[in-house]
């Protein structure tokens, strides 16, 4: 599989209102060994019942969700945006689902059994009977292969999480018989579950739309919905709603509590998302400001969420320009008031990093970063890598997020004599200031980005980030160019040799320490916190690390 | 009249060509890919050449502008990668609901601008008249975004008067396309609780956005008709023993018009600024909540087709304010 990251790459999640996302959390234990460990978080995650909230002047049947934007793609081979994932989450079911809040435990979705041989390169499903999309087409083990076959052979950007593994779906997927397939990864994938489970181009769409068009139904799928899932879309109208309703066919069946209606708004000011929670028009609402969470926190009948997430916000140092020595970026990391930003301007909205990468990922390593505000060292290992007090630097961010970081770097990095010049870009323009190659020159110093994966993978986390395959060269987002031969070696080995466990473990600490303490690629501001708006009345609500910001509709109900 | 309309009709030809070739060649520029922003950011390099090639971007540009011209005259506005819809489309669908929420605005902020204006100059001095220039200066100097939220918070959560946003109630099924206009379609169609619905949507968006308007009309009408007041023709009619309100109507606010229907036709512009916050803030599916999102996605053709839209919009409301001084000064002639 190496050498084939075009292949092996897929898309990942990205978001206007991401890094805004959180509300205070406590720091969770470890993941540390490994594969189990990673459970949960350690604070609950789902609805508490407070004082009653606004009144409901509507119907109790419906559920409505205000996000800040969406786009109208119903299909799992295109769909990316968290925006998008919303409402295919209630619409498209995949093989596996995770569980509970786990990070890194999966129960079986339309798949019944799993099962793999012994070096888990081949995995076998037994596929859940009596499953039919909303039309009335019996899903089964054909359905499941012409439907993985599409979106990865679709290219339009989500089909690359499968293609990771799975490159020739002709021939890797075998239908055995209509309710058992099997997919022969070529490779020993110990947590191929994992990568099932993610939101991210799994989702099982109906065979049948490849007929709708040239485009396999693409087309289509931008103003319908062909999945087995709870819901299906009823209309849609752009820049304004989405309305879901039941799908008759679901094959969990109807007799429990469960919402008849499920209507998604296009609230773009968060201001107006919070005022919508605060008055009884909204059940759910994607996270505001800072000020906004705390405020609701204490609001009566809100719920505001904390789980952490697998996702990280940090400022980007270049490896290049004045931060070029690791000295110089040592330094940058001794200067930022990580408590403060936490505490003071993001309200706790975000987690105190303890890793570069998130606590509750795979192989996480905490204690591997330590926050700590240090000018003299500072102001010392600057003058040992040769940058000279007044350098000016430069930080980039996009309108509406990472603002304040940049200020208070401004204001820090005044104390050891650095200037540095703020720059506030459109968000178009900034994706590609850190995704298109320019000249040293006109590359930003510092720039404010935040990350997190398609599933819970340390080297699929990595790769697009910090590897030196995921440069602005290769049109990813290693902004920084960031290199270093131990990070890369664990990225690459966590693709081509997972189920090293023992081999890989040592590895990822290793990695971590050298980008904590040795040669930081970033500054890390904080882990990402799922700060999402729930009226307390509305039951079933289970915040889960790698589904960030989605809500599993069908279990949710209102009391 | 027929020749200045149809000279104006050919010059705003040459001013949408224009405006297509400067957003057409500014979009461009601007960093940024929309195949990268509608692939992901982790999609390879080969998928979102696939997708660039899909939507035409891997051409010269002047091929591509060429294209959108001829499509454009096909009455084609092309694809947008954010609603995944044709721009004609989405301008068809988007379009009313700011012309619903202009013209309200601008229709109330005139007519309470010429009552105001004309009560504060009539009424000099007094109460009325510092009450006029108050309320002028407040709608002038309070910022949209700011007078939004307020009557948001104290309308719609503090006294559960009026909706937070929308045009409808989001469990309210619009009633059949016709118009556009939700509170002329559900007349039309006989549906009478979509009507209140929808001006009760209408209400607090049409407020914030007419305060602009009116603290400028105010001040306007208020120095012009002080201006008519003390002419001579208005002596002479009041000599006549003409009643007050004659005066009023034939004389004074015909002349004093005129000033205020040139500021009206620049207005729009201030307007159009207007609708882009307070649709944002106030959810409403119109032209610059679309426009807004289709820059910050380097969404091309959306960006241009709105801003198409709104030039021509603004090329003809000024059109119509130049007609209206014929009416209003049968004096002026254009050449």
């Amino acid at each position: 599989m190496m050498g084939n990251w075009d292949n092996r790459y897929s898309r990942r999640q990205f978001l206007r209102s991401a890094a805004g996302a959180a509300s205070g959390a406590v720091a969770v234990g470890s993941a540390g060994s490994l594969l189990a460990a990673c459970g949960g978080s350690s604070t609950p995650t789902s609805t508490e019942q407070t004082a009653a909230g606004p009144a409901l002047k509507r119907d109790p049947q419906t559920l409505v969700v205000a996000m800040d934007a969406f786009t109208p793609d119903f299909d799992p081979a295109s769909y990316f945006l968290l925006s998008a994932i919303v409402p295919n989450f209630g619409i498209y079911d995949s093989l596996m689902r995770m569980k509970g809040n786990s990070a890194t435990e999966t129960k079986p979705w339309l798949a019944q059994k799993i099962s793999t041989n012994k070096d888990q390169s081949v995995w076998t499903f037994e596929l859940r009977p009596g499953v039919k999309y909303s039309d009335g087409t019996t899903f089964d083990g054909n359905a499941l292969k012409a439907a993985y076959t599409r979106t990865i052979t679709a290219n339009l950007g989500a089909g690359s999480t499968l293609a990771s593994y799975i490159t020739n779906p002709g021939k890797q997927i075998v239908v055995k018989n209509p309710g058992t397939v099997t997919m022969d990864l070529g490779t020993s994938v110990p947590r191929f579950d994992l990568l099932l489970a993610s939101q991210y181009g799994t989702g099982i769409v109906n065979p049948n739309v490849a007929k709708q068009g040239k485009d396999q139904g693409h087309t289509y799928l931008e103003s319908h919905s062909a999945g087995t899932g709870a819901y299906m879309v009823q209309s849609v109208q752009p820049g304004n709603k989405i309305v879901m309703t039941r799908n008759p066919n679901y094959w969990g069946g109807w007799s429990g509590a469960h919402f008849k209606q499920i209507i998604i708004l296009q609230v773009p000011q968060s201001s107006t998302r919070r005022q919508g929670m605060q008055s009884g028009d909204f059940d759910i609402a994607f996270p505001s400001t800072p000020q906004d969470t705390e405020a609701l926190r204490t609001a009566p009948g809100i719920f505001v969420g904390h789980q952490k997430v697998l996702g990280m916000n940090y400022v980007i140092l270049g490896e290049y320009g004045p931060l070029a020595s690791p000295l110089a970026r040592q330094a940058v990391n001794l200067l930022f008031p990580t408590d403060k930003y936490v505490s003071a301007v993001m309200k706790g909205t975000i987690d105190k990093p303890t890793s570069v990468l998130p606590d509750l990922m795979l192989y996480a390593a905490p204690g591997t970063y330590t926050p700590a505000v240090n000018v003299a060292k500072a102001k010392s290992l600057l003058q040992q890598a040769g940058v000279k007090p007044g350098t000016q630097l430069t930080y980039e961010f996009y309108t509406g997020q990472g603002d304040t970081a940049g200020l208070l770097l401004q204001s820090q990095l005044s104390l050891v004599g650095l200037h540095v010049k703020i720059v506030e870009k459109a968000y178009s323009a900034f994706v590609a200031d850190i995704s298109t190659p320019k000249p040293v020159a006109q590359r930003p110093d510092m720039a404010y980005w935040f990350w997190w994966p398609e599933y819970n993978n340390p080297s699929d986390f990595c790769f697009p980030i910090l590897s030196k395959d995921g440069t602005p060269v290769q049109h990813l987002f290693n902004g920084g160019y960031y290199q270093n031969t131990v990070v890369n070696n664990a990225i690459n080995d966590g693709f081509s040799d997972p189920s090293n466990v023992n081999k890989l473990a040592p590895l990822w600490r290793q990695a971590q320490t050298v980008m904590g303490k040795e040669d930081p690629p970033w500054i890390p501001l904080g882990q990402i916190i799922d700060t999402s708006y729930l009226r307390t009345d509305v039951k079933g609500y289970v915040a889960n690390p790698v589904y960030v910001q989605s809500y599993d509709f069908y279990a949710l109900s209102r009391a | 009249m027929g020749t200045v309309i149809a000279r104006r009709l050919a010059f705003m030809v040459f001013v949408l060509w224009g405006v297509t070739l400067v957003t057409f060649f500014l979009s461009r520029i601007v960093p940024g890919d929309p195949a990268r922003l509608m692939a992901g950011p982790e999609a390879s390099q080969v998928q979102v050449v696939h997708i660039r090639h899909i939507y035409g971007l891997d051409d010269p540009l002047i091929v591509q502008y060429g294209r959108y011209m001829r499509d454009l005259v096909r009455g084609n506005l092309g694809f947008s990668f954010v609603t995944r819809r044709n721009v004609r489309t989405d301008i068809a669908t988007f379009l009313p609901a700011t012309i619903e929420l202009a013209g309200c605005a601008l229709v109330l902020g005139f007519v309470l601008a010429i009552v105001t204006g004309t009560a504060a100059a009539y009424r000099r001095g007094r109460a009325t008249d510092a009450a006029g220039r108050l309320t002028a200066i407040a709608g002038l100097s309070l910022p949209v975004f700011w007078l939004a939220l307020l009557l948001q918070l104290l309308f719609h959560t503090k006294l559960g008067w009026l909706p937070l946003g929308g045009r409808l109630d989001p469990a309210v099924t619009p009633p059949p396309h016709l118009t556009g206009l939700l509170t002329v379609d559900s007349l039309l169609t006989g549906d009478f609780a979509t009507f209140v619905n929808a001006v009760e949507h209408l209400v607090l968006p049409v407020v914030v956005l007419a305060a602009g308007v009116y603290g400028l009309m105010v001040r306007i009408m208020r120095t012009s008709v002080l201006d008519s007041l003390g002419e001579e023709y208005v002596r002479t009619a009041e000599a006549k023993g003409l009643s007050r309100w004659r005066v009023l109507r034939r004389h004074v606010l015909r002349n004093a018009m005129l000033p205020a229907v040139t500021v009206l036709g620049l207005e729009f512009g201030l307007l159009a600024a207007g609708v882009f916050v307070v649709e944002s803030v106030f959810q409403w599916p119109g032209i610059g909540n679309y426009a807004f999102q289709a820059i910050q996605a380097n969404d091309y053709n959306a960006t241009i087709g709105a801003t198409l839209v709104i030039a021509v919009i603004y090329v003809v409301i000024n059109l119509i304010v130049d007609i209206a001084y014929l009416y209003l000064d049968p004096r002026i002639r254009y050449t």
